[in-house]
């Protein structure tokens, strides 16, 4: 089970890089500190920085935020592609 | 008074073609079909009713429904989308948000992201037409149930008819849907069985019964992001027993999503 202030704690992260952009690459480059920062609960810091999309959601955390942190940490659950291949042939 | 002059609904997103080309092809055609319809019938005033993705909203500030009342609006620019400015019809939406009074939120500074920008984006390549964003945003808890969705629609249609003017054209685009899972085990489930049966009920007039439905049945049976389907809800509410046609129908599990487009007469 997920601490009580699990879900909150990453919530609050990830509204932060939601309104902070700047900030998603310390996603890569300093995650301990983004995590330490919000006070994410050390059990479940592994989750964040490795976990993939179910155990994201055994914490809590809300379906659209897991979405955001997958895509943010480079492991998206659906592949990327260039919104051009559509876009480009509207007319 | 003002007419709603068509009606429309579509999912609010499109996914990798890869190992799906000839169903992300058939998705793309019909909300490119829906686009082409809505151009035809050239409304003074285009309403996208959907959903934002925690793009512009907190979970500790709920805004379960909101109208964007800016005269310019900035897309988001997520998944890559244009950022091309979209003409916010002012008079439309601060008039509509005094007029549906409580629970309707005005919002300023929206960046609106997909879920307003892929069927606005599709439907009005050029920005030609004066927009008013309207936000049912299913992501909260609790959010809009699907009789507050009825009647949220049946205020936007009295509004429509009783306070716009005369002979000003209103096209209604809803975005969101169909059944899908998001951010959960479940990611990948579409539930074809069940939208079929909204669909049917959507096209076929049968309003009432898609306003007693609740959020409890729409989230066990289409999931959490199935819920955005309460703005296709609003739609009917707005255009009560109208008929239409279903435009087109995927579902693809690559994508998460049941891909589905309709289109509602006011004359039928």
């Amino acid at each position: 089970m997920a601490d009580a202030d699990t879900p909150s704690a990453v919530h609050n992260l990830i509204e932060h890089l939601v309104a902070t952009p700047a900030d998603r690459p310390l996603i890569r480059t300093d995650l301990d500190g983004l995590l330490q920062r919000f006070e994410v609960p050390e059990a479940h810091r592994a989750v964040m920085r490795d976990g993939q999309r179910d155990e994201l959601a055994r914490l809590g955390i809300h379906g659209n935020y897991v979405i955001k942190w997958l895509i943010w940490s480079g492991r998206p659950s659906m592949p990327f592609f260039p919104i051009s291949h559509y876009f480009d042939r509207r007319h | 008074m003002g007419r709603i002059v068509g009606g429309f609904a579509m999912s609010h997103v499109l996914g990798a073609p890869a190992g799906v080309e000839a169903q992300s092809e058939i998705v793309f055609a019909g909300m490119k079909e829906i686009g082409a319809r809505v151009r035809a019938l050239a409304p003074d005033v285009l309403v996208v009713v959907s959903s934002d993705h925690m793009n512009n909203f907190r979970l500790g500030e709920p805004v379960p429904v909101g109208v964007a009342v800016d005269a310019v609006l900035t897309p988001l620019g997520d998944m890559g989308l244009p950022k091309d400015p979209i003409d916010g019809h002012t008079a439309f939406t601060t008039g509509f948000v005094s007029f549906a009074g409580a629970g309707v939120v005005p919002l300023e500074g929206v960046q609106p992201d997909h879920g307003i920008m892929i069927p606005l984006g599709i439907v009005d390549p050029d920005r030609q037409f004066s927009v008013a964003p309207v936000y049912v945003n299913t992501v909260f808890d609790d959010a809009p149930e699907p009789a507050q969705s009825y009647a949220l629609g049946g205020r936007l249609k009295a509004y429509i008819e009783t306070v716009r003017p005369a002979d000003e054209r209103v096209v209604i685009l809803a975005g969101g849907g169909l059944s899908h899972w998001l951010g959960v085990p479940e990611e990948g489930r579409v539930n074809v069985d069940w939208d079929n049966a909204f669909v049917d009920l959507m096209i076929g007039g049968e309003h009432a019964a898609l306003a007693e439905m609740t959020n409890l049945e729409i989230r066990q049976e289409a999931g959490n992001g199935g819920l955005e389907v309460n703005a296709w809800i609003v739609l009917a509410g707005a255009m009560p027993g109208s008929r239409g046609d279903l435009v087109f129908y995927e579902p693809i599990p690559q994508w998460a999503s049941g891909m589905g487009g309709l289109a509602l007469s006011p004359d039928v």
